[in-house]
């Protein structure tokens, strides 16, 4: 009977070490998501002052100020919109067959 | 070896099985009584080294837990409600509004020893306040006083080196809208807790909270050209306000929206309540001949009027006690086209008589025209239109009076009359190339081909009533509205509301563009008119020049045959015979 209740001691022993060292690898994988989580968020709230900065610097009002105070540049007119099919294309190559004697 | 327990305990000498070592292994025979005691004293030790070696291991581990381990259960990244606050982007990605976090200036009175110093000392790193704001803030009776909002990184440190008691900073969001003042109608605001209280932050706020991005239809590109026009010919003619809009035809698409005068939502609390109002969406507005278009569709369409149908506008139409009348009187009839653009109200009011108010209302509804639109906003409007539409309502009706809806109903309707003839309900959300939406078909091909040429003869004819909306190397097609304002139950003669409705290239319609300016002054350089053709049209032009290159639409020779068959060819205009709308 001891015998019995010794083999079952041992796989009791053994399980709950296995469980141990289960539950210590979820509660280390838990840690690395919560650090990679965090890391996202502040990741995140980077790019959204960036982003917001990158919006606020390029906004229309801004670079119409600054294109007509410091580019000489004026709006597009129409006879200066050409379609692709008005631009005349280079002539390709004629293909000449050179032999060489031997 | 004689004794026979040992001979029946171990059995007759053989060489021992793999099998039988193994059960051995696993379940051992009884030991000798003499040799049970030694096993006893191994098993005694082992299990006593496993003891201590648990006590060791668990020692071990609460000694690293106690020394270098964080406490990483109570450790808790702070998310601040709203962070998450999904972001709005225009058609092209450019952001429009966008959550950051910012660290907030407050103070607790009651812990504060010395309300003057702590003034002083702030004042000079707090530009927008004066040491006696700040006094008056710190003498309240509470335990939060809001001394800013949004502090920078250096102020932040240079404050937290002063070293007072009862100021804190704290970590918060900000709602921010780099863009100022482009489109804040559209995208409106919200309140301190992150919620949307106006525009399409109210209206998409579930989407919004639920962290999803959300894409408008809106380019903010030609939506600053849009505002930049309007802006400059609100100022010329000294008018109180005005609204710019620029449509998709085929899908609906709203690509620029915006009412004058407007506000910064980054300072929504400093915006007068007029420049809150949103006249594009829920603003309505008599809108004068712009409804002749919606006459002459119908009117084609149901087969009461062909482009030879005339009519006699010599004399004013009097219903009653209510004379109808033209701004430019003619002594001859009119055809069908002329009534357009000369923009004659006799000879709309005659042409109502021959649709008759039940079908003419009928178009209306289909139009959209007496519904509050569907439009991804709350602040939409309902219009508004006589209970009892009889005759005479009818007669006015065809001329823009006695029905008022805002300028997004009028783009819907117009796009269907001038455009392909279906009804597209107007939506502020970009579209999916591969989109399904809901198309109502109202008018044909051939009658939106017609009412087209009709629209490009207003401009381009030496009479037409929109030919400042002429824009080089574009096709416009344009209808002109001058509306009186009613002013103390009465018609004011002094106060229009002029508009023109165009859409370009007028051989097949992509864009449709709206202008309204609200009471426009008479000036010397507009020989003292202040009508739709002096004001709005020239902003169509303006508009249509330069969004044309963003949105990819291509100048075109106006003189090639391909593009003059797709407009009517010949339209009878004045009695110089026939001319070609598209000159």
């Amino acid at each position: 009977m001891i015998r019995l209740v010794l083999a079952i001691c041992v796989v009791l022993g053994g399980s709950g070490t296995v469980l141990y060292i289960s539950k210590q690898t979820v509660d280390s994988r838990f840690e690395q998501l919560r650090s990679l989580q965090k890391e996202i968020s502040i990741a995140k709230e980077r790019a959204h002052i960036l982003e917001a900065e990158w919006a606020y610097v390029t906004r229309p009002d801004r670079i119409l100020t600054l294109s007509s105070g410091l580019l000489l540049m004026r709006p597009i007119t129409s006879d200066r919109i050409l379609p692709l099919e008005a631009i005349p294309m280079r002539r390709a190559k004629p293909q000449t067959n050179i032999r060489t004697e031997q | 070896m004689n004794d026979p327990l040992s001979c029946n305990r171990v059995g007759p000498v053989h060489e021992p099985s793999f099998f039988s070592n193994l059960w051995l292994l696993i379940w051992p025979a009884q030991p000798l009584p003499e040799q049970s005691r030694t096993t006893a004293q191994k098993r005694l030790i082992f299990a006593a080294a496993l003891a201590v070696s648990c006590f060791v291991v668990i020692g071990a581990k609460a000694f690293h837990l106690a020394t270098t381990s964080k406490n990483t259960d109570t450790e808790v990244y702070v998310r601040l409600t709203g962070a998450d606050r999904g972001t709005i982007h225009d058609r092209n990605g450019r952001v429009l509004a966008q959550t950051i976090p910012v660290m907030t200036l407050h103070a607790d009175p009651n812990q504060i020893l010395d309300p003057f110093e702590v003034a002083n000392k702030l004042s000079a790193l707090l530009p927008d306040k004066t040491s006696g704001e700040i006094l008056t803030a710190l003498s309240r009776k509470t335990r939060y006083v809001e001394l800013d909002r949004k502090i920078t990184p250096r102020r932040h440190a240079a404050i937290l080196s002063l070293g007072l008691p009862g100021i804190f900073i704290t970590p918060s969001n900000l709602r921010t809208y780099p863009n100022g003042k482009e489109a804040a109608h559209i995208l409106g605001q919200v309140n301190r807790d992150g919620r949307g209280i106006a525009g399409v932050e109210k209206s998409m706020e579930d989407k919004l909270a639920a962290g999803y991005k959300i894409s408008l239809s809106i380019d903010l590109g030609v939506q600053a050209v849009v505002r930049r026009a309007l802006a400059k010919q609100i100022k010329t003619f000294e008018a109180r306000g005005g609204t710019g809009l620029v449509t998709k035809i085929k899908t609906g698409e709203i690509i620029a929206i915006t009412s004058l005068p407007d506000y910064d939502p980054n300072r929504y609390a400093a915006a007068k309540t007029e420049a809150l109002f949103n006249q594009a969406t829920k603003g309505v507005f008599e809108m004068g001949s712009i409804f002749k278009v919606l006459n002459t569709a119908i009117a084609l369409e149901v087969g009461s009027a062909s482009l030879n149908s005339t009519y006699d506008v010599t004399r004013p139409l009097r219903v009653g006690n209510f004379p109808i009348r033209d701004y430019h009187p003619h002594d001859r009839f009119l055809n069908l086209s002329e009534v357009l653009v000369f923009s004659s109200n006799i000879g709309s009011a005659r042409i109502a008589e021959d649709i008759g108010p039940n079908i003419q209302r009928s178009y209306m509804d289909k139009l959209g025209l007496l519904v509050r639109p569907s439009l991804e906003l709350t602040e939409t409007a309902q219009p508004l239109y006589p209970a009892r539409w009889g005759r005479l309502s009818s007669y006015t009706i065809s001329f823009g009076h006695g029905i008022s809806v805002s300028p997004i109903h009028v783009a819907g309707a117009v796009s269907a009359a001038a455009g392909t003839g279906e009804f597209i309900a107007p939506t502020l959300l970009k579209r999916r190339p591969d989109e399904l939406f809901e198309r109502v078909r109202i008018f044909s091909d051939e009658t939106t081909r017609k009412v087209r040429s009709m629209m490009r003869l207003a401009v381009s004819h030496e009479d037409g009533t929109a030919n400042l909306a002429k824009a080089p190397g574009y096709l416009v097609g344009a209808k002109t509205g001058t509306a009186e304002k009613i002013k103390n139950k009465r018609y004011d003669k002094t106060a229009n509301l002029v508009s023109v409705v165009a859409a370009f290239p007028i051989n097949d319609p992509e864009y449709l563009v709206f202008v309204m300016v609200d009471e426009p002054k008479p000036q010397e350089h507009s020989y003292g008119y202040a009508t739709a053709g002096w004001v709005a049209a020239p902003v169509i032009a303006e508009i249509v020049t330069r969004i044309a290159p963003i949105l990819n639409v291509h100048p075109v020779d106006i003189n090639q045959p391909e593009i003059r068959q797709t407009l009517e060819p010949d339209l009878r205009i004045g009695e110089k015979g026939a001319i070609r709308a598209s000159y």
